[in-house]
C-alpha cells in the first residue's frame, strides 16, 4: 500500500463525487462478497470457507460455495477470497450517544421515565471510528450516576437514514445497583440504594399488572397511561434486558436475587467484574448474561494470580459471556482488543468472539435481526483481514444494511 | 446489633477471666522471705539514706534472659543491680519495696524513637551529637515512662547521616541526667537508594581514606625508625595487623587499644586519633597519628569494630505511593547489601512495615516484601526493629508474621512502636500479645523490647535485663505482662522510683 | 554504520588493552626472577578461578528470531558473563553452563520500550542506585517482553533479584524543541546551531580527523586524548557561548528528541534537520504520515504508538488527524520507524492492552495499519534501540551484544501470546510458572506446545486447536493435586499446519485460493467454539 497525501487526498475527493453525484450501482441493494472464510456466529457455529455471501435489499440472502455460486450479473461484487466476513461485533454497554455525559441524568436517585433513544444522534467521529472497529451495533445506555439512569437504545452505528439508526428504541433498562450511585447527592449506600430501586420497580409492576388485568379483562377499569411506567411493560414482559451495572461479588448477588429472582427481569449483568465471577454458578443456573469490561481481569490476592474474568466466568459453565467497552471508558472500536484480552487471560477465540455476536444480539432479544450471518438477517458484516480480536487485523469493508459504510482503503481510520 | 454487643461483653469476660486467672497465682503462695524483717524501712518514697541500697521483693520476676523467679528479691546498690534471686542476703538498712503482688521486669526500650525532634545537621554529618537539643517537656516523659518505656534511642531527623542517635532515660532528676550516651548508634537512612546510597558510599570511603592515611603515615614513621637503629623496634602491637593498603578492610582484627575505661573521662574525643595506642605520653620516639576528620569518626569506629559502635539503618518510606513506584524493601536491601560486602561494620535496620490498604487488586505492602531478604538478614544476626503488625505477602491479601519470619530467619527482632504517641506507647504489650497470637514465641516476644533492644543500641551490657551488674531499670507490673488487664504500677529507672502515680492511675 | 559509532568501541579496546600491556611490561623482570614459576601458577590458578567465575547459560530447543537475520530452527543460544557468545546449532557448550531448555518455544530479543516513565519512573539521583529488581513493575514488565526501559534520558534493564548491570546507557538524547508556538526559542534554536555549525567548519571537520590511521587515534586515546580533548571544550565555549552544548549534536555524537505531532511541526523539524545534518528522533509524530517524505529525506527517525487517536480537524483542508496506516507510510517513505506503547502507565486495574506492558500489541496495530510484521518487529526491538543509540547493547540476538532474550510461547504479536522465560543480562528473570510471575495459572507451560503458538493463525476455524483454550478441570486439577498420580488429561494437540502463518513476513498471508476451490458450504463446527 503505497500513501501519499496527495493521492489519499485524490482519492477521498473521487470517492466524495461518486458518493455524491454518480447514480447508483448496478443491482441497487444487490451485493455478493466473495470470502476465504464466513464465520457466521448462528446457533451450530458453523463456518463457511471459500463461499459467496449474497446480500440483498439490506438483508443477508444466502450464502454458496463460491465453485458453485453462480452470481448474476446485476449484483455488485466485492473480492475478499483472503479475508474474513464476520457478523458486525454488538457493544452492549455504550455511552456515547452524545457524549458521556449527555446520558448521566442525575435528576433523582432513580430515573425511570427517561429514555436514551431521545438524543440518539446520527452520524458522528464514535460513528465512523466504531465501524472501523469492526462494531456495527451499539447499546446506549445511561451512565450509571443514579440507581435508574432510564432507557437504553440499539443504535445501529452505519445507519444513514434517521430510521435506521434506532434498532430498538427500548434496548434495556440501566439500572446501578453499587459503585456510583453513591456519589448522588445524598450519597446513599447499598441497602438503601436497593430499597429505593425496589419502591421504583414494584410501582412499574403495579403499573404492568393493571394493564395486564384490563386486558386480560379481568379488571374493567382501563388504567391511566403514564408515560413513565408505560416502558417496563416490555421490560416485565422480558423484551428487552436491564443492563445492570453490577459488580463485586456481594453486588452481584444481589442483582441476581433481586433483579432476577424477584422481579423476574432479564438480567444483563454488565461489568461483572472484580470477583464478581464468583457468582458464576448462579448466573449459569439461570441462564443469565455476563457482560463483561471495561475490565478485563482480577487479581486474586488469595493465591496471588491474575484471572481473566470472562474466562472464570466460563469455566464454571456460564455460556451466555459477551464484552463491552463501556465507551467512553474505552474507545468502542477497542471492543475486539477487549475480546484478545479475555482470550489472553484464559478465554477463547471461538468464545470471544461468539460473545461479541450471537450472546450479545441474544441478550436484546436481536438474534432475528442481527448478532450472525443467516438467511433472513440483517446484513450487518464486516470483511477483517483475519482473527477479528487479533491486534493485527484490520477491518477492510463494513457493509450496513448491505451497503458498504466503511472502506478501508479510502482512509484507514483505525 | 444486640449480638454484637453481646460477643463483645463476651470477649471482655473472657479475656477478664483469663487475666484473674494469671494474676491470681503470684500472691497466693506468699513466701517467708518475702515477709519484711523489723529492721527493715516501710516507708519507700522519702527516705533518702536507703537510696542507696535498695531491695525489690517481687512476686515474680521476669529476668528475660534467664530464668523467670518466683517469690525473689533483686538487691540494688547505687542504680544497679547488685544480686537477683530468692535467697539472696542484703545489707540492714537497705529500703525495702514490697512488690510481692506484682511482676518485676526489664523495663521497655525503644531504640528508634523519634520522641524528640533531633535536627540533624545535614547530610553527611554523621558525628553529630545531640546532648544539648533534648528538649522535651517533663509532661511528655512522663507519659512515655508511665507505659513502661525506661529507654529511648532517639534517631535524629534527616536523611542521608543526619548524625548519632541519643540513647535517653525517660525519667531523671533534672534535664541533663536523662542522657545516657550522646554517642548512640550511628543513624543512616537508606529509604530511597538512588539518594542516599551515594551518601552511605561516600562517608565509608572517606573513612577509609582517613585510615589509609593514618596507616601511611605510620608506616613512614617506621620506616625511618628501622633506619634509625637507635630506637628500639617498637613492640606496639597495634600497627601490625593491616598488611593489605587499601581494598578490604574485613578481615582488620582490630584490637582496639583502649576499650572501655576511656568513655567516661574524656567528654569529648575531638582530635583524639583513633588508632593511636597510647595518648598519654607523646614521646618523642612514639609515633603520633595525624589528625583524622572529625566528621568521619564515627564511620572509622564503624570499620574498626569498635565495641558499642553501630550503624542504624532505616530502610522504607513514610508512606507508600501507589501511583509513584519506589523500590521495594527487598530491593533496597539488595542495594545496601553491596556496602557491608566491602566494609563489614555492626548494623541492625529499621523498617516501616506499615499495613497499607489499597483498592487496587494488588496488595501493595512493599515493605512487607523484605521477607525475600529474611535469609539474608538472618545470616547477618541482624538487629531488625519492625512495627507489631500482621503483614501481608507481597501483593496478596494473606497475613504473615514477618516478624516470626526474621526471627525463625536468625536475626534479632525488635518490636518499636508505630507512632510516637502514649497511646501506641501504651498498647505496645498489648501488640506483643497479638504477635504472640499470629506466631512469635511467647518466649521470644519480650526479648524484642528489652535485651534485643539493649544490643541494638550497643547498650547490651548495660540494659534490656534483669541480670547482676545491669542497670536497675524495672517495670512493676500488676499481672502478666502480655494480658490485655495488666497495668504498669510503678517504673523504677537506676533505682530511682519515678513519679509516675498521677498518669498510672 | 558511520565511523562516529566505531569510534567509543575502539576506545574501550584500547582503554582495555593499555593497563594490561602495562602489566605484562611490569612483570616481564620478575619473570626472571626465582618466584617466576609460583607467579605462573598463582596466574594460572588465577584464571581458573575466573573461569569458575564466568557466567554460562545456555538456552537450547528454541527457535531462534534474531530479528536482524533470518531464523534459527531448533536453535541454541550460549550467553557467557551477560553478553551472547554464540547463536546456531549444535554449539559447543561448556560443562559448568547451566541450561534452559526452551521446550521448542520462539526465542525473541527483549523489548525496547520508549515509553516506559510507568514501568520506571524517571531517575533522580544516582541512577544505578534507583533499581527495583523486586518490585511489581519490574515483574509486569517482563511479563510484557520489555527487557530494556528508557525513562528519561537514561535507559536501564528490567531486572531480578540483583541490582547489577542495571543502567545501561545515560544521557541518551537532548530533548529539544522547534515549534512555531515559541518563534523566539525556535530562531534561537536555529541561530545556535548555525553558530556551532560555521564554528565547526572553520576549525575543520572533525569527523575527518577520525577518519585518520588507527596509530593516531590510539595515541590519542591513550592519554593526550582527555587533555586534548578539555582544551578543546574550553576553547569551544569561550568561541560559542551556551551554544557550546550543541557540538556534541553537531559532531553526530549526541541525538536530538524533538516531541512533535502536528504536521507543521514534524515539517520544520524536517527542514532543520535536513540543514543541519544531525541525527534526530521525532517522538509522536501523530501526522508524521502526511509529512512522510520529509522525514524520509531529513533520515529522522520516528517513534510512533500505532494506536493513538486523534480526529482529523475538519476545518483544515490538508490531510490530518491519526491513522493507523502511520506507521507504514512512514515506513515506505524510507523513514525508520521505532514503535511505542500507547500509554506509559502500567496497569493494575484490570484493563489491559494500552499500557507500557502492551508493548507488542502496539506493534501489532502497525501491522494492522499495513506495516509488515518483520518491521512492526524492529519497531520494538532493533530499531527501537537504535534510535536511542543502543543498538550496540540490545535490540537483537547477535554474537557480542547484551543477552536480552524473551521465549514466548507463540508468535511475539498475537494476543495470546505469553513470555514464559525472560532473560536479562544472561540471567533468568522471569519464568511464568513461577510463584512471582501472577500468571502461571493462565494455560500453564505444562501440556503446552511449541506448535500451538503457530496455530494461532488458523486459516481455517475448523483447523483451530483447543490445546491453547482454557481447561477448567486441568487447572483444577493442576492446583489441588490429588495423592494418586494425576490423570494426564491434555486437550487435543494437533501437529502444526504447515498452512500456519511462519514468522515475519507480511501478514495477508498467502494468495487467495485463487479458483474458487471448496467444495462449498461445508458447515464445520469449530472444536473451539463447542467444547466448554
Amino acid at each position: 500500500m503505497k500513501h501519499t497525501a496527495r493521492t489519499l487526498a485524490g482519492v477521498l475527493a473521487l470517492v466524495l463525487v461518486v458518493a455524491g453525484f454518480a447514480p447508483a450501482q448496478t443491482g441497487e441493494g444487490k451485493v455478493a462478497i466473495l470470502a476465504g472464510k464466513i464465520l457466521t456466529m448462528d446457533a451450530n457455529d458453523t463456518v463457511h470457507d471459500n463461499a459467496v455471501l449474497f446480500l440483498r435489499d439490506g438483508k443477508v440472502e444466502k450464502i454458496e460455495p463460491i465453485r458453485s455460486a453462480g452470481i448474476p450479473a446485476d449484483y455488485r461484487v466485492y473480492d475478499h477470497r483472503e479475508h474474513w466476513i464476520v457478523p458486525g461485533l454488538i457493544d452492549p454497554h455504550n455511552h456515547t450517544a452524545t457524549d458521556v455525559n449527555g446520558l448521566n441524568e442525575t435528576i433523582a436517585l432513580t430515573n425511570p421515565g427517561l429514555r436514551a433513544m431521545d438524543i440518539a444522534t446520527l452520524g458522528s467521529n464514535n460513528n465512523d471510528r466504531s465501524l472501523a472497529g469492526g462494531v456495527t451495533t451499539c447499546l446506549m445506555i445511561p451512565g450509571s450516576a443514579t440507581n435508574m439512569g432510564g432507557f437504553g437504545v440499539v443504535v445501529r452505528m452505519g445507519a444513514k437514514r434517521p430510521e435506521d439508526l434506532i434498532m430498538k428504541g427500548y434496548g434495556s433498562l440501566k439500572i446501578a445497583q453499587a459503585g456510583n450511585p453513591e456519589r448522588f447527592f445524598f450519597g446513599g449506600n447499598r441497602s438503601y440504594m436497593n430499597y429505593n430501586l425496589r419502591q421504583t420497580l414494584e410501582k412499574a409492576r403495579a403499573y404492568h399488572e393493571a394493564w395486564n388485568a384490563f386486558e386480560a379483562g379481568r379488571s374493567a377499569t382501563k388504567p391511566a397511561y403514564d408515560a413513565v411506567w408505560d416502558g417496563f411493560r416490555g421490560l416485565f414482559r422480558r423484551e428487552f434486558p436491564a443492563s445492570v451495572h453490577t459488580q463485586i461479588y456481594q453486588v452481584v448477588a444481589k442483582t441476581i436475587s433481586m433483579l432476577h429472582d424477584e422481579f423476574g427481569l432479564k438480567v444483563m449483568i454488565d461489568h461483572g467484574t472484580f470477583d464478581g465471577y464468583k457468582t458464576a454458578e448462579m448466573v449459569r443456573d439461570r441462564g443469565m448474561y455476563a457482560m463483561i469490561g471495561p475490565r478485563v481481569w482480577w487479581m486474586d490476592p488469595r493465591d496471588r494470580t491474575i484471572n481473566g474474568c470472562a474466562a472464570s466466568y466460563a469455566k464454571q459453565g456460564v455460556v451466555k459471556i459477551g464484552l463491552n467497552t463501556d465507551a467512553g471508558v474505552l474507545p468502542q472500536e477497542d471492543l475486539p482488543m477487549q475480546g484478545a484480552m479475555a482470550v489472553r487471560y484464559g478465554w477463547k477465540t471461538y468464545d470471544a468472539l461468539k460473545g461479541m455476536t450471537y450472546w450479545a444480539a441474544d441478550s436484546m432479544n436481536l438474534t432475528d435481526r442481527i448478532g450472525s450471518i443467516a438467511p433472513g438477517l440483517e446484513a450487518d458484516v464486516v470483511a477483517w483481514t483475519g482473527d477479528p480480536i487479533d491486534f493485527r487485523s484490520g477491518v477492510e469493508r463494513v457493509w450496513v444494511l448491505g451497503q458498504v459504510a466503511y472502506d478501508a482503503s479510502e482512509r484507514r481510520l483505525y | 446489633m444486640n449480638a454484637r454487643i453481646i460477643a463483645l461483653l463476651l470477649v471482655a469476660l473472657g479475656s477478664a477471666a483469663w487475666g484473674l486467672s494469671h494474676l491470681a497465682s503470684p500472691p497466693a503462695v506468699q513466701a517467708a522471705e518475702l515477709a519484711p524483717r523489723p529492721q527493715d524501712e516501710q516507708d519507700e518514697e522519702d527516705s533518702a539514706r536507703s537510696d542507696r541500697l535498695i531491695v525489690v521483693k517481687a512476686g515474680r520476676v521476669i529476668t528475660v534472659t534467664g530464668e523467670e523467679l518466683t517469690n525473689a528479691s533483686i538487691v540494688i546498690r547505687d542504680g544497679k543491680i547488685e544480686a537477683v534471686g530468692t535467697n539472696v542476703d542484703y545489707p540492714y538498712g537497705s529500703k525495702i519495696i514490697d512488690a510481692s503482688d506484682l511482676v518485676v521486669m526489664p523495663g521497655l526500650i525503644n531504640p528508634v524513637s523519634r520522641a524528640t525532634r533531633l535536627d540533624g545537621g545535614g547530610n553527611m554529618t554523621p558525628n553529630k551529637t545531640f546532648g544539648d537539643a533534648l528538649t522535651l517537656e517533663p509532661d511528655d516523659l512522663e507519659a512515655i515512662a508511665s507505659t513502661g518505656y525506661t529507654t529511648l534511642g532517639v534517631v535524629p531527623n534527616g536523611s542521608g547521616l543526619p548524625g548519632r542517635s541519643l540513647v535517653m532515660r525517660t525519667g531523671a532528676r533534672d534535664t541533663a541526667g536523662l542522657v545516657v550516651s550522646e554517642e548512640g548508634p550511628v543513624f543512616m537512612t537508606f529509604n530511597t537508594p538512588n539518594q542516599d546510597k551515594g551518601r552511605v558510599l561516600q562517608a565509608f570511603k572517606a573513612a577509609q581514606g582517613e585510615l589509609d592515611k593514618v596507616e601511611k603515615a605510620r608506616k613512614d614513621f617506621e620506616a625511618k625508625k628501622n633506619q634509625k637503629p637507635a630506637t628500639p623496634p617498637a613492640p606496639a602491637p597495634n600497627p601490625a595487623p593491616n598488611p593489605n593498603p587499601n581494598p578490604n578492610p574485613n578481615p582488620q582484627p582490630t584490637p582496639t587499644p583502649a576499650p572501655a575505661p576511656k568513655e567516661d573521662p574524656q567528654p569529648k574525643p575531638g582530635p583524639d586519633p583513633k588508632p593511636a595506642p597510647a595518648p598519654a605520653k607523646p614521646a618523642a620516639t612514639d609515633f603520633v597519628p595525624p589528625k583524622v576528620n572529625p566528621i568521619y569518626e564515627p564511620i572509622i569506629d564503624l570499620i574498626q569494630k569498635k565495641p558499642g559502635t553501630i550503624a542504624l539503618v532505616e530502610f522504607g518510606m513514610n508512606s507508600y505511593q501507589f501511583w509513584a513506584p519506589a523500590p521495594s524493601a527487598s530491593s533496597i536491601y539488595l542495594h545496601w547489601k553491596e556496602i557491608p560486602e566491602t566494609y563489614d561494620f555492626a548494623r541492625a535496620y529499621r523498617v516501616r512495615n506499615s499495613v497499607v490498604a489499597s483498592n487496587s487488586p494488588f496488595f501493595v505492602t512493599p515493605e512487607s516484601d523484605l521477607e525475600l531478604a529474611a535469609a539474608d538478614l538472618g545470616k547477618e544476626g541482624a538487629h531488625v526493629a519492625i512495627f507489631p503488625v500482621v503483614n501481608h505477602l507481597p501483593y496478596t491479601r494473606d497475613k504473615f508474621n514477618l516478624g516470626l519470619k526474621l526471627l525463625r530467619a536468625g536475626c534479632r527482632v525488635v518490636y518499636v512502636p508505630e507512632r510516637e504517641s502514649w497511646n501506641e506507647y501504651a498498647g505496645m504489650r498489648e501488640d506483643l500479645a497479638r504477635m504472640v497470637r499470629a506466631g512469635f514465641p511467647r518466649e521470644e516476644v519480650l526479648k524484642t523490647v528489652t535485651v534485643n533492644a539493649a544490643s541494638m543500641l550497643g547498650l547490651g551490657e548495660r540494659l534490656g535485663s534483669i541480670e547482676v551488674g545491669r542497670d536497675a531499670n524495672l517495670l512493676f507490673l500488676t499481672g502478666d505482662p502480655l494480658s490485655f488487664e495488666t497495668k504498669v504500677d510503678r517504673v523504677m529507672i537506676e533505682g530511682r522510683v519515678l513519679d509516675t502515680r498521677r498518669r498510672i492511675r | 554504520m558511520t565511523n562516529m559509532n566505531r569510534m567509543p568501541s575502539l576506545l574501550i579496546l584500547i582503554a582495555l588493552a593499555l593497563p594490561f600491556a602495562g602489566t605484562l611490561v611490569a612483570q616481564e623482570p620478575a619473570a626472571k626472577s626465582a618466584e617466576a614459576p609460583k607467579d605462573d601458577a598463582a596466574k594460572a590458578d588465577d584464571a581458573k578461578k575466573d573461569e569458575k567465575k564466568d557466567r554460562w547459560l545456555h538456552v537450547h530447543n528454541v527457535d531462534v528470531y534474531p530479528v536482524v537475520g533470518p531464523v534459527i530452527r531448533d536453535g541454541e543460544i550460549l550467553i557467557k558473563n551477560g553478553v551472547i557468545e554464540a547463536v546456531g546449532q549444535e554449539l559447543e557448550v561448556p560443562e559448568a553452563a547451566e541450561t534452559l531448555d526452551g521446550q521448542g518455544f520462539r526465542a525473541y530479543p527483549g523489548l525496547v520500550a520508549l515509553n516506559g516513565q510507568g514501568l520506571v519512573p524517571a531517575v533522580s539521583g544516582e541512577a544505578a542506585h534507583s533499581a527495583d529488581p523486586n518490585g511489581l513493575w519490574t515483574i509486569l514488565g517482563l511479563s510484557g517482553g520489555i527487557t530494556t526501559v528508557v525513562t528519561g534520558t537514561t535507559a536501564v534493564k528490567l531486572q531480578r533479584e540483583t541490582v547489577e548491570d542495571y543502567v545501561l546507557r545515560k544521557d541518551l538524547y537532548m530533548g529539544m524543541s522547534y515549534t512555531s508556538s515559541n518563534p523566539r526559542a525556535k530562531a534561537q534554536l536555529r541561530d545556535e546551531l548555525r553558530k556551532v555549525y560555521n564554528y565547526l567548519r572553520r576549525k575543520g571537520d572533525p569527523k575527518k580527523d577520525d577518519d585518520g590511521d588507527d596509530k593516531k587515534d590510539a595515541a590519542k586515546a591513550a592519554g593526550a586524548r582527555p587533555a586534548a580533548q578539555a582544551n578543546e571544550d574550553a576553547e569551544a565555549r569561550k568561541a560559542l557561548g551556551s551554544a557550546a552544548r550543541y557540538l556534541p549534536l553537531m559532531k553526530g555524537e549526541a541525538i536530538a528528541v524533538f516531541n512533535a505531532n502536528d504536521a507543521a511541526n514534524i515539517r520544520d523539524i524536517c527542514d532543520l534537520v535536513e540543514t543541519f545534518g544531525f541525527r534526530a528522533v521525532v517522538r509522536g509524530a501523530i501526522e508524521g504520515w502526511t509529512v512522510a517524505g520529509n522525514m524520509g529525506r531529513a533520515g529522522i527517525t520516528a517513534v510512533v504508538a500505532p494506536r493513538t487517536r486523534q480526529d482529523p480537524d475538519d476545518t483544515v483542508s490538508t490531510p490530518n488527524g491519526s491513522t493507523m496506516a502511520n506507521a507504514a507510510i512512514l515506513h515506505d517513505h524510507g523513514v525508520r520507524v521505532a514503535i511505542a506503547s500507547l500509554g506509559a502507565n502500567v496497569d493494575l486495574d484490570g484493563s489491559p492492552g494500552r499500557d507500557a506492558v502492551a508493548l507488542a500489541y502496539s506493534a501489532g496495530a502497525a501491522v494492522r495499519g499495513g506495516l509488515a510484521e518483520r518491521y512492526a518487529l524492529e519497531g520494538v526491538t532493533i530499531e527501537a534501540a537504535r534510535c536511542m543509540g543502543l543498538d550496540d547493547r540490545v535490540g537483537s540476538i547477535e554474537v557480542g551484544k547484551d543477552a536480552d532474550i524473551v521465549i514466548v510461547d507463540g508468535e511475539l504479536l498475537h494476543y495470546a501470546t505469553h513470555v514464559q522465560w525472560a532473560i536479562v543480562n544472561g540471567r533468568l528473570c522471569y519464568d511464568k510458572q513461577s510463584d512471582q510471575s501472577f500468571l502461571c495459572n493462565i494455560r500453564p507451560r505444562e501440556g503446552a506446545s511449541a506448535d500451538d503458538g503457530n496455530q494461532w493463525w488458523p486459516r481455517r476455524f475448523s483447523e483451530m486447536p483447543d490445546a491453547w483454550s482454557y481447561d477448567p478441570e486441568a487447572d483444577w486439577k493442576r492446583r489441588n493435586p490429588e495423592p494418586e498420580p494425576k490423570a494426564e488429561e491434555k486437550p487435543a494437540e494437533k501437529p502444526a499446519e504447515g498452512e500456519a502463518k511462519k514468522d515475519g513476513e507480511a501478514k495477508p498471508a498467502e494468495a487467495p485460493a485463487e479458483a474458487p476451490k471448496s467444495e462449498g458450504a461445508t458447515p464445520e463446527k469449530s472444536p473451539a467454539g463447542g467444547g466448554r
